[in-house]
């Protein structure tokens, strides 16, 4: 046993221990950091150069010497990037696609997620399992039998009950968006989700007589926020960033979305930088503003299902 | 009575997703029912017009030219459709020959034909055309760079030929005379060694903006065979390999005689990167659009444009954008009507006021050429001598071969001579695997 001479002693000296840990734990902080400052800066700095670009003229653009910042900054790309076209239809669009896809695949993924983690049901596993392969099935593959399902619809945009005949959804908002309500990856992150429910919840519902809706609708579905937020981030990333799906599907002015309408600035062989970036950076601004307000849910979501 | 309504809504759901599936299954369930004519109730005849590009300017001649046309036919509808150029065109078109909703008329590339006209989405006009009194007043190399095996498929619209353009200011500086451009290889060359400047090792200013790689590597490597008597990357007529002929490989070796005097290195997949755009090169190839866009700036009225030089022949690349006729369209004689309006003298010199499209009619050259003589002379010169893409099914690869041989040559990987046999060698397997 150490005398209490001897602990004061020892005193400073593992005061002094504690302050070099410390000193170093500080140290790590500092380089981690830079580290992280670092990393974020390398991934930021695309968005950078779109954003200090768009302030350029096409002269300083095009010019030899490369200048990061603009000599001059002005909004006159943002104008008239704006002025060609009818923006306000291709943000319209874009909008109702997006939101009409999103309320939608949230219903649809997370009533079949709940279905997945807590109904028994018979082949509920092959199903599961058919819809893991469709997780593995990039949408190229299947864009061309979406797009004839949608083109031969019965009954709808002319069609008979053949489904022929007519134009059947091309063109249309819905034909935009039913193939975008559901999604294998929505399903299983709701399923991982909902596994990490208490069963007891369930028991105690079905003993006050709620049925299976009623425990989703009343107990499940209130306390998804974290996952509602980040199924609905991914998906309203996911459309408003489509451009293969609205590209073949519509095919007037009047459905355009955002993403088709940045491609007037490129003709074959040149591209309005100016005015593309001008337009890029009005287009993105709506998603990190979404970000921004769902990024506490968005970790949580993601952290909660298991999915790293 | 919920649940029934949720059951019958089901089964509702089920029996259209089945049926529409069913016919998806090509014709089968079609042939069973009567298909809509293209005709509205109203009985007009609605026409689907699908053009490559998304420009505004011309979005808004094309609604306009669409205006004028339904005014002069009541009869008929035209829808309006765009994509962009490239491969998303390419999707577009393919969804619709695809799914039955293909376009009836379609405004596409010559390199198209390659791959749509053996499918059969591409319609002969030989039966249309041969009554027509335009075809006689047509510029004779436009109607033949719409032609396949003899055969007419596209009527021209946007002829795109490439020319030699100039920077006469330093044409000046470096004491050459800027109202006296180049006209064959050995002056190119000589023009060339005497524009370039260097700082030590470093080129600061080139002459001619030999390009070292990019996509378009085989559109200058086109422009100099051709330049030496070489029909074109292969020829069409018998799938014969032509990048590796003693002509096309001396074409090559001038190309790397010009790097070797002096280049910046740039890739031509866009013009954006080309040197004249930024003043440090004196001369460039490019195209009547490229000239306006350089034609801005720091180098507006220093710049001018000049016939394709000759190396045994005068040549060069004469890209066209042209009015194709669907194969697949219910209305070809109604198609045909709304091409030939498009391509009436009126409508042409319209065009031309309108977006700037060259006019394509002999009966209207003198008055083109009046608007601006010595660049418009210059324009209806390369059209004339100008050859497009080889319109075979497997143009792509030989694009991607040539690119890649190219740099090769251009960062000396490879003599001219090794890598355009190695080139031709991967053509001809190409060709053999179709």
């Amino acid at each position: 046993m150490p005398q209490k001479g001897e602990e004061k002693e020892r005193l400073p000296e593992r005061r002094m221990e504690e302050n070099k840990a410390m000193k170093k734990r500080k140290i790590n902080h500092i380089i981690w950091g830079i580290c992280m400052a670092a990393a974020s800066l390398f991934m930021l700095a695309p968005v950078l150069m779109m954003f200090l670009t768009s302030f350029k003229s096409i002269d300083e653009i095009r010019t030899a010497a490369f200048h990061l910042f603009p000599r001059a900054v002005s909004v006159k790309n943002y104008v008239e990037a704006m002025t060609s076209g009818g923006w306000l239809v291709y943000f319209r669009n874009s909008l109702v696609i997006t939101l009409a896809a999103v309320i939608f695949s949230l219903l649809f993924n997370t009533i079949a997620g709940y279905a997945f983690a807590r109904l028994n049901f018979r082949g509920s596993k092959i199903l599961f399992l058919l819809l893991m392969i469709g997780l593995m099935m990039p949408p190229q593959v299947t864009m061309l039998p979406t797009f004839l399902i949608m083109a031969k619809f019965p009954l709808v945009g002319g069609n008979n009950i053949f489904g022929a005949g007519g134009t059947g959804f091309i063109n249309t908002y819905a034909g935009l968006v039913i193939p975008l309500v559901a999604g294998s990856y929505g399903v299983f992150l709701s399923k991982q989700f909902y596994e990490n429910f208490p069963r007891a919840l369930d028991e105690a519902a079905e003993i006050d007589g709620a049925n299976k809706w009623k425990v989703y609708f009343t107990i499940y579905l209130p306390n998804s926020k974290s996952l509602l937020a980040t199924l609905g981030l991914m998906k309203a990333v996911a459309v408003w960033n489509d451009y293969l799906w609205p590209l073949v599907m519509t095919n007037s002015e009047s459905k355009k979305t955002v993403q088709l309408a940045l491609t007037m600035f490129k003709t074959d062989g040149y591209t309005q930088w100016n005015y593309l970036m001008a337009a890029a950076v009005l287009i993105v601004i709506p998603m990190i503003v979404l970000f921004l307000c769902a990024q506490k849910y968005f970790v949580q979501g993601i952290v909660t299902s298991g999915l790293k | 009575m919920k649940r029934k309504f949720v059951r019958l809504l089901m089964v509702f759901v089920a029996c259209a997703a089945a049926l529409s599936l069913t016919a998806c299954g090509g014709n089968g369930t079609e042939e069973l029912v009567s298909e809509a004519d293209g005709n509205d109730e109203d009985g007009k005849i609605r026409l689907v017009f699908l053009r490559a590009g998304t420009e505004p300017e011309r979005r808004d001649y094309w609604n306009s030219v669409i205006g004028r046309f339904e005014e002069e036919n009541p009869d008929f509808e035209i829808e309006y459709q765009e994509a962009p150029w490239g491969d998303d065109f390419e999707t577009k078109l393919n969804t619709g020959f695809a799914s039955g909703t293909a376009p009836d008329v379609i405004c596409f590339s010559m390199a198209s034909m390659g791959t749509r006209v053996p499918l059969g989405q591409y319609a002969p006009l030989d039966e249309y055309v041969e009554n027509w009194d335009g075809k006689e007043d047509f510029m004779e190399n436009a109607l033949t760079l719409g032609s396949v095996n003899g055969s007419l498929y596209g009527i021209a619209v946007f002829p795109d030929p490439r020319m030699l353009i100039y920077n006469k200011e330093m044409f000046e500086a470096a004491g050459l005379d800027p109202d006296a451009p180049p006209t064959n290889w050995k002056e190119l060359l000589a023009a060339h060694e005497a524009l370039v400047e260097k700082d030590g090792d470093t080129v600061v200013q080139t002459g001619f903006a030999m390009p070292s790689s990019g996509s378009n590597m085989q559109q200058y490597y086109s422009i100099f065979i051709e330049q030496n008597g070489v029909k074109n990357l292969v020829d069409e007529d018998d799938d014969t390999v032509l990048v590796n002929t003693p002509e096309a490989v001396e074409a090559a070796e001038f190309m790397k005689l010009i790097k070797d005097a002096g280049t910046i290195q740039w890739d031509c997949s866009t013009v954006d990167q080309n040197p004249f755009g930024m003043g440090l090169a004196a001369m460039t190839i490019g195209n009547d659009q490229d000239f306006k866009n350089m034609n801005q700036g720091d180098l507006e009225g220093k710049i001018a444009m000049a016939s394709p030089v000759t190396g045994t022949k005068q040549a060069t690349f004469c890209g066209v954008t042209f009015l194709f006729l669907s194969g697949e369209t219910k209305h070809p004689e109604e198609s045909w009507k709304f091409m030939e309006y498009l391509s009436s003298k009126d409508e042409m010199w319209t065009r031309y006021e309108e977006i700037g499209a060259t006019p394509l009619r002999e009966s209207l050259k003198e008055d083109f050429i009046a608007q601006d003589p010595q660049k418009n002379s210059v324009i209806y010169e390369s059209i004339n001598c100008g050859t497009g893409s080889p319109k075979v099914a497997y143009s792509n690869s030989v694009y991607n071969i040539v690119n890649s041989a190219m740099e090769e040559i251009m960062y000396d990987a490879k003599s001219p001579e090794d890598a355009m046999n190695d080139a031709a060698k991967k053509i001809q397997e190409e060709i053999d695997s179709q």
